[in-house]
């Protein structure tokens, strides 16, 4: 932290000439990014808010103009009722439980292999590896779509050529397969992250651990890990961010999966609820739950990982 | 840039596990886009036969020319909306947040580590839960269903600060500032003439970081636009894929010729690139 910062003395009427210039300049360089900040996150944000505690009724039968009325937190209690939100809850909850381990333990494991001192080849891997991510997601959606038909997947009509008959967009194996993609996009950047974190481990501490004797995993475990404890953590709230708002593939498999409906997950029932059914209010409190919650959960996951996200005692 | 030493002798086993385990992580990875590169070649019937490798009929120039004519050839209008979208909102994303991050990383003010740490907790709010209010909004100013709707939301970057801030600390002196301000260089010369280049491959960094997050962002577009001419890429193919044909079989080759050619755009970009993305990575530590 530099203790040389220019001061920019609060108000533009104080100060001389050269502070002046500078104070004002200082604001001028950060308004546009505040201005977008402002208009493009922060209101609606508060609109969401707003809105979610209204209502629009229908006066008549139905026939009549629509009140939008002022309902305070109703909508809220109605969604916490709801039991197309609570099924859409239990299957996002799966999902997000089985996809952020696997994707932190797969890009973790690939990261180790690679920095494991296999020479030059690990550049070649690394590239490969880290090809589906050129793969625009709803892209990845729709190829894996396809690979999951059997009518359409050389994979599948391997598997069924020895008898194994899997069709992963029937009901009850749609998480793995949903998850499956997300892993295969997303592994391959969080190993780049992570292999980035290796790599600035300093050289010496490889000598001392070599001076003791510890083999390859030894020095992985004890020493690599914990290092980049912080880009792991990292990683993982991410994922888990990302993965709280499971939108993309269900959506881009719903007309080869039956089983996917409007309420799958709770960011298709927010936007069905909005845009198929014109219910903006309600929709409005759905989106609302969702940022709200998953910032919570980022908020304790960060109190739980505090330590080991570098971020001290604080 | 370290490595852990290269191993010797007894660890030659060690090594070929290492190996085969990385095989087959690349072969994870790497055959859906082989299928994907052979399912271009083929006309629909050929698709439904299935298999894996490319089958007797090459047929991509056909699927190409099928694809680009599709609609009086609106895949053209869905790759330049793609490109005006990424590029446009990757350039002025990092330039609002090179300029924020400078800011915050070289000036002292009033209410600052509240402003940053706001810009902080920003980066938690999932860009999904902001697309409804936003499309609300610009219905109101009938905006909806234009370009601006897509753009405009694309050019905030609060991670870009937060990198630039981080970038500018480690790579830009005060002393350099100082005696720059006491040669009687403007705040704006010393930005743009000082400080941008100094921090040049964080802010490519930045711009890739933000390019790919648009060319992927599904949700804003999805909401915002209604008419096909406004589509990115990937909408376009998403609505290709739930729009019944017209005569024949389903769209499906030109659904997959059409990823194929999506993918171009962001390897190339990554390609380009590489050699500032790869230092702006390791700039600041950023991960450390």
């Amino acid at each position: 932290m530099s203790s040389h910062s220019t001061p920019v003395h609060g108000f533009l009427r104080r100060g001389r000439g050269p502070a002046r210039h500078q104070a004002r300049w200082a604001y001028i360089l950060l308004a546009p990014f505040f201005l977008f900040f402002v208009v493009f996150l922060v209101v609606p944000i508060g609109f969401s808010l707003l809105e979610s505690m209204f209502t629009d009724k229908r006066s008549g039968l139905g026939l009549g103009p629509t009140e939008h009325v002022f309902v305070g937190l109703a909508n809220y209690a109605r969604a916490l009722a709801d039991p197309s939100l609570g099924s859409g809850v239990g299957r996002l909850s799966l999902y997000v439980v089985v996809v952020v381990p696997v994707l932190v333990v797969v890009a973790l494991a690939l990261a180790l292999l690679i920095d494991a001192g296999i020479g030059r080849i690990g550049s070649v891997y690394r590239l490969i590896i880290f090809l589906p991510f050129a793969v625009p997601g709803v892209i990845a959606a729709l190829m894996w779509g396809y690979l999951y038909e059997p009518q359409l997947s050389p994979f599948l009509q391997w598997l069924a050529a020895v008898g194994v008959h899997v069709n992963p967009l029937a009901s009850d194996s749609l998480i793995p397969g949903i998850a499956n993609i997300s892993v295969w996009e997303v592994a391959g950047y969080n190993m780049i992250i992570f292999i980035a974190a290796l790599q600035a481990i300093h050289p010496t501490l490889y000598e001392a651990a070599a001076l003791d004797g510890a083999g390859r995993l030894r020095v992985a475990f004890q020493i690599k890990l914990p290092l980049i404890a912080p880009a792991i953590v990292l990683a993982a709230l991410f994922g888990l961010v990302g993965s709280l708002q499971l939108f993309n593939e269900p959506l881009i498999l719903s007309p080869l999966a039956p089983a996917i409906g409007a309420d799958y997950t709770p960011n298709l029932y927010a936007y069905s609820t909005a845009f198929a059914r014109n219910d903006y209010t309600y929709g409005s409190t759905l989106a609302t739950l969702i940022a709200v919650v998953t910032i919570v959960i980022s908020f304790v996951f960060l109190r739980v990982f505090k330590r080991r996200a570098g971020l001290g005692d604080a | 840039m370290s490595h852990a030493p290269i191993s010797t002798g007894g660890a030659r086993r060690g090594n070929a596990v290492v190996h085969v385990l990385l095989v087959v992580a690349a072969a994870y990875f790497a055959v859906p886009i082989l299928w994907l590169i052979f399912a271009a070649t083929k006309d629909n019937t050929d698709l439904f036969r299935g298999g894996f490798g490319p089958s007797g009929h090459f047929a991509l120039f056909d699927n190409i020319g099928q694809l680009f004519s599709y609609q009086g050839g609106i895949f053209w209008r869905w790759l330049a909306n793609s490109a005006f979208y990424s590029i446009g909102g990757s350039v002025l994303a990092t330039l609002f947040a090179a300029a924020a991050g400078y800011v915050f990383a070289k000036f002292q003010f009033r209410g600052k580590t509240i402003a940053f740490n706001l810009v902080l907790a920003s980066v938690m709010v999932p860009a999904s839960a902001l697309a409804l209010p936003l499309y609300l909004l610009f219905s109101q100013v009938q905006l909806t269903n234009t370009v601006w709707s897509v753009l405009l939301p694309s050019c905030l970057s609060p991670f870009g600060v937060y990198l630039a801030r981080v970038y500018t600390s480690s790579a830009v002196p005060d002393e350099l500032i100082e005696s720059a301000r006491l040669d009687g260089a403007s705040e704006p010369r010393i930005f743009f003439g000082i400080v941008t280049p100094l921090i040049g491959p964080g802010l490519v960094t930045v711009f890739l970081f933000q390019f790919v997050a648009i060319w992927n962002n599904f949700f804003l577009p999805f909401v915002m636009l209604s008419s096909l001419k406004n589509y990115t890429v990937t909408l376009g193919l998403q609505a290709l894929s739930v729009t019944p044909p017209s005569q024949g079989v389903a769209y499906y080759n030109l659904i997959l010729t059409g990823s194929l050619i999506s993918v171009i755009p962001l390897a190339a970009a990554f390609l380009i690139l590489q050699r500032w993305w790869r230092t702006g990575l390791s700039l600041g530590s950023v991960t450390g």
